[in-house]
């Protein structure tokens, strides 16, 4: 509330009047400060950001450092997290995991949006046979379950960095397109379309330039959520062996590591957990509040 | 009906064969040669050459994946590298535990999710309601396997009160006996699922309570649930009669939709509680590169989901009269 009044107090009709750009901005931010859990997500997510770009200045030791006389040690004044079963400290290597769990979630979420929203955009505006296929063979794809195709691919093609960002945006992709080809249908009708389409805009320009922009709310949203499922894959991934290799600090490989020891250390397996949680919570509030914000047409 | 019923499974036709195409381009592709796989390192060149000519590999891509699906029709899914067994009798033995754990988290994602929703709903802002929305979106969040550790953590290390894994009897195994007045394995089969069903289950209890109080807000206010109000009925009566049957339309759309999703987390479900169906199957499988059995779970999984979605969509017209096919 109080940065919204901020935001009043501080803009100028006049300015605003010359920026219609700008206007629509503040008026985003005011609706958006008001939203609790898109300011308690966007908190989460920058905090996250914050700790995987400055990881090795914020973590306490190096988190490959082994140190078999305090293997096991539980959370104390010293270790805050404990240490696990090489006697590597738990809060920098969940410091350091971030890393991986974010660039997961990031670039696998842009390989599905690269590849689903120009599908989406061609299926939505050409319609008629195209979109027959394109649609028919997104309903295969979705058919699968996405962690067992993310496996599988993984699987086949080895458990790189690479081939996981592939397999989850490669599974990802039919939700995205379904989302921007519905948009595109409501929007492909309007009038400014007909207008830009007379001007002679090419047909590339008219999908990226006139249709897509106006398509962008749902998308966003989306994304912001995509990548919060993105992150709990890839943790899934991970758990199962399949995601970043030992001794790479990634959360859901420390949970696993975590099982082994659920008797006597279960604070290996709790804070990776733990982390993985809040994160995707973070990721979730935000594309909660932003779909409340961006689009109230879209609230379920 | 009948009409609808038959344009409905001429539908699937497509989507099925597209499935099997892309489980067989997938495994098409890997690098490494299978009958090098099947047959271990030492293996002669001519034994290995020999075994491609008899599995087909040595034929064109097209080709191969015709007798793919021919096998495919006569219930023949290849036979285990490891396991040397072959892979439809492996799936045939899992699949019970696997529908067992499913049913059992459907169950519970769907009697918690309703009526947290319905309590969400007809107690709108109500401390209640920021609750139940609360722990829902944190039940999203939540990675199954977290919880399933915790659960672990706290009922059976700490506790002791439930086992750490397996399956025991089983709870299907168990209802003979359990008609014969021995209710002693059904006890001990439902010891073991409560746990793991609770662990795959609240992912959907979250959605579902969700879906539900949004659907239920969007049905309170309508104008038929003024006139019952207006008649004079009990609010009780209103609210599970008339508001509830329509408010559940969406939400069985979603608990179809999730069905694929649930079987997904049956695979990490499976692993953490040592279960034994389709799930970890596939972990197993995937960790010895056992691909013909991959294929079979990921293809045997898929076209169950596939078969769910229409069943959900025919069950739609059960539930919602105003909905007729024709």
């Amino acid at each position: 509330m109080e940065v919204a009044t901020v935001v009043e107090q501080n803009s100028h009709p006049q300015a605003l009047d010359a920026h219609p750009r700008l206007k629509s901005m503040l008026s985003f931010c005011r609706r958006f400060a008001k939203s609790k859990s898109a300011v308690c997500g966007l908190i989460l997510v920058v905090s996250v950001l914050i700790t995987a770009i400055f990881a090795p200045q914020l973590a306490p030791s190096d988190p490959y450092a082994i140190n078999l006389l305090k293997r096991l040690a539980p959370p104390s004044g010293e270790e805050l997290l404990g240490r696990d079963d090489f006697g590597r400290d738990i809060l920098s290597r969940i410091i350091y995991g971030s890393r991986v769990s974010l660039l997961v979630g990031i670039a696998s979420t842009l390989v599905a949006l690269t590849i689903g929203v120009p599908l989406g955009l061609v299926a939505g505006y050409y319609g008629g046979r195209l979109d027959n296929l394109i649609m028919r063979f997104l309903d295969i794809m979705m058919a699968f379950p996405s962690i067992l195709l993310a496996l599988t691919l993984v699987a086949a093609f080895g458990a790189s960095m690479v081939s996981i960002i592939l397999a989850i945006g490669v599974v990802s992709v039919p939700k995205y397109a379904r989302i921007t080809r519905s948009s595109t249908l409501s929007v492909k009708s309007m009038e400014y379309i007909e207008a830009a389409k007379m001007l002679g805009a090419s047909t590339f320009r008219v999908l990226f330039v006139h249709i897509l922009p106006n398509c962008l709310a749902p998308i966003i949203v989306y994304a912001t959520m995509g990548m919060a499922s993105a992150i709990l894959t890839e943790a899934g991934l991970s758990f199962l062996g399949m995601g970043a290799q030992p001794p790479t600090p990634s959360w859901g490989g420390m949970l696993a590591n975590g099982r082994e020891f659920l008797r006597t250390a279960p604070h290996i397996a709790t804070f990776p957990g733990l982390a993985i949680m809040l994160t995707v919570l973070g990721f979730n509030l935000l594309g909660d509040g932003l779909r409340d914000v961006l689009d109230p047409r879209l609230k379920s | 009906m009948g009409r609808y019923i038959l344009h409905r499974l001429a539908l699937i036709v497509p989507i099925i064969l597209g499935v099997t195409l892309v489980v067989f381009l997938i495994l098409a592709f890997i690098p490494g040669d299978p009958a090098q796989l099947m047959l271990g390192e030492a293996a002669s060149k001519e034994a290995v050459e020999a075994l491609r000519a008899e599995l087909g590999l040595d034929q064109p891509l097209l080709i191969r994946y015709g007798i793919f699906l021919k096998q495919l029709l006569q219930g023949n899914l290849g036979t285990s590298y490891i396991q040397r067994a072959p892979v439809l009798k492996l799936i045939v033995d899992r699949l019970p535990a696997t529908l067992e754990l499913t049913f059992f988290a459907m169950l519970v994602g769907s009697v918690i999710g309703v009526l947290a929703g319905i309590i969400s709903a007809t107690k709108q802002h109500s401390l209640w309601d920021y609750a139940a929305m609360f722990v829902s979106i944190l039940g999203v969040s939540m990675p199954v396997f977290w919880l399933g550790i915790m659960l672990i953590l706290f009922f059976s290390v700490n506790l002791g009160w439930l086992p750490v894994s397996g399956r025991g009897p089983g709870v299907i195994a168990a209802l003979p006996a359990a008609f014969g007045g021995d209710f002693g394995p059904l006890i001990q089969g439902l010891r073991h699922i409560l746990l793991p069903s609770i662990t795959l289950g609240t992912g959907l209890a979250a959605l579902i309570a969700r879906m539900t109080r949004s659907s239920m807000l969007e049905i309170i206010r309508q104008d038929y649930m003024k006139t019952a109000k207006a008649k004079g009925l009990p609010g009780r009566l209103i609210i599970w009669k008339h508001a509830l049957r329509n408010a559940l339309i969406p939400v069985v759309t979603a608990l179809g939709l999730q069905f694929g999703q649930l079987l997904g987390g049956a695979v990490l479900t499976e692993s953490i509680f040592a279960w034994p169906g389709l799930g970890r199957l596939a972990v197993d499988a995937i960790n010895a590169r056992d691909f013909p059995v991959i294929q079979g779970v990921v293809l045997v999984i898929t076209l169950g989901v596939v078969l769910v979605n229409l069943l959900v969509d025919l069950i739609y017209t059960v539930i919602d009269p105003r909905i007729r096919y024709s």
